[in-house]
């Protein structure tokens, strides 16, 4: 069985609109490192059928991701995975829609969000589960910090659920990089900044760890980079 | 290579250190014991430059700088290591890279060149055996998921990898069983040489069957108002602290 593998690492997708069928034996996994604009996929998934995704706008700007996700079959599986980080004038929305139409189907999504500056970021992300959707499971989870006073960023998850046999659950929260986490780096002989850094790059990590291509992970790495250095000297 | 005269400190206003008086030599071993409260954890970190805290009064001297003048980062560069009574996890920070860039100030500062990938790896093997800390964690995130005993374990592996003069071990005994806390003394005592000193924060008499303290001081409400040696030990493990602090009572 070989994966779909695709890789969007501009905008050569323009303003995207990416729509993508998925069925059993051939199981897509879609990366995106899209810039500046609307950028909107949907996937339908089959019987059987597993998606991935891991979508960063790190780039600034106003940039807005949008996943339509239909579980249509049996026992179809998706994980959604993303970051974006927003300085000042940059706005970044992420919309996520997840629809547990048929049994049996998971769905995993992780959406970090780092905000400094007068940074803006979105996260709104819905999970629907129909009725006859038993045996579903879905996770949802935003993790978002603030770097500075100025930054916003709103989450709303919402979970829809219309059956009683599912596992789901959900968790949402914005907070502030942890000073004890700096102090204990400090008191081991690391700079602020560089303490700064690297606990930035740890809270990006676990998006970075989901990609398994080489070319993306260090285009990923390339721009994770520019932005820890570009704000470790940043105040909380 | 300490000396601390009349330390006061405060955090959020309220006075916790009321004029510590206290010297440490090199190849020394100092105890500090005290009551919950007393400011023990506090010395500890005002000697480490936590900016919680806010010194007020008093001076303090280590190899001949003044240590309050020194950001956090410069006290651990020139050798003062704490190891803290809760280490703090930091998810997505390995402990090799943590440690790689740690060893490298440490080295920096002490005039050394820096260690090749090679030669850090092997170091680290090294000194993880030293408290027979698991290799494998060195890839993992800094203390995340670590047990109770892989933290304070940890704690030393990193005293033994920084080399520093001083160590201040906050509670580090606090919360082991005694496997852990037999291997985590002998790592402390393995790391014991004539050029460096070590003062241990504790609440109870068991470490000091480990590692034998030259003195023993008692801290009752910010202050060191009893000092002896390791026979004192005992006799608080005995007696309680009743019979010292009832003059201090309020």
């Amino acid at each position: 069985m070989k994966t779909k593998e695709i890789k969007i690492l501009g905008n050569e997708c323009g303003e995207c609109g990416g729509n993508y069928d998925v069925v059993a034996d051939e199981p897509l996994m879609l990366y995106q490192l899209c810039g500046v604009g609307d950028h909107t996929t949907t996937i339908r998934l089959g019987e059987g059928a597993k998606a991935k995704v891991v979508f960063a706008a790190l780039e600034g700007g106003d940039t807005s991701y949008t996943y339509r996700v239909e579980l249509n079959g049996r026992g179809a599986e998706v994980e959604l995975y993303g970051l974006f980080v927003a300085g000042t004038g940059d706005r970044c929305r992420i919309k996520t829609e997840v629809r547990h139409n048929m049994p049996d189907c998971v769905s995993n999504q992780v959406v970090k969000g780092i905000a400094d500056g007068e940074g803006y970021g979105l996260f709104d992300g819905l999970v629907y589960v129909a009725p006859d959707a038993q045996h579903t499971e879905a996770y949802q989870q935003s993790r978002n910090v603030l770097l500075s006073k100025t930054a916003r960023i709103q989450t709303q998850p919402q979970l829809e659920i219309y059956a009683d046999d599912v596992k789901c659950s959900h968790g949402a929260t914005v907070g502030q990089m942890e000073q004890e986490q700096i102090y204990y780096m400090r008191q081991r002989g690391l700079s602020e900044a560089d303490a700064r850094k690297l606990q930035l790059e740890g809270f990006m990590k676990d998006i970075l760890d989901r990609i398994d291509n080489e070319e993306v992970r260090r285009e990923f790495e390339l721009r994770q980079m520019r932005v820890s250095e570009s704000r470790k000297g940043i105040e909380n | 290579m300490l000396k601390v005269k009349n330390l006061h400190a405060t955090v959020d206003g309220k006075e916790i250190l009321r004029g510590i008086d206290f010297e440490v030599k090199a190849g020394e071993v100092h105890a500090i014991m005290g009551p919950n409260g007393s400011g023990k954890s506090t010395f500890a970190s005002v000697l480490a430059g936590n900016e919680k805290f806010t010194v007020t009064e008093g001076t303090v001297e280590y190899e001949g700088e003044d240590l309050l003048e020194l950001n956090i980062e410069e006290r651990a560069r020139k050798g003062l290591f704490l190891g803290f009574q809760y280490p703090v996890e930091i998810p997505g920070v390995s402990m090799a890279n943590f440690m790689k860039l740690a060893v490298a100030e440490r080295r920096k500062a002490q005039g050394l060149e820096p260690l090749t990938a090679g030669q850090m790896l092997k170091y680290m093997r090294e000194k993880a055996a030293v408290v027979e800390l698991d290799a494998k964690l060195m890839s993992r995130a800094v203390n995340e998921g670590f047990s109770g005993g892989e933290k304070k374990k940890n704690e030393i592996f990193q005293m033994a990898m920084l080399e520093p003069k001083l160590s201040v071990l906050d509670e580090t005994d606090s919360g082991l069983d005694i496997d852990a806390l037999r291997i985590v003394a002998t790592g402390v005592n393995r790391l014991r040489t004539e050029q460096n000193a070590t003062v241990l924060i504790t609440h109870y008499q068991r470490l000091l069957d480990y590692i034998q303290p030259d003195f023993v001081h008692v801290l009752y409400k910010g202050r060191i108002i009893h000092s002896g040696d390791k026979s004192l030990a005992l006799k608080l493990e005995k007696e309680g602290y009743d019979w010292l602090i009832a003059d201090y009572k309020e």
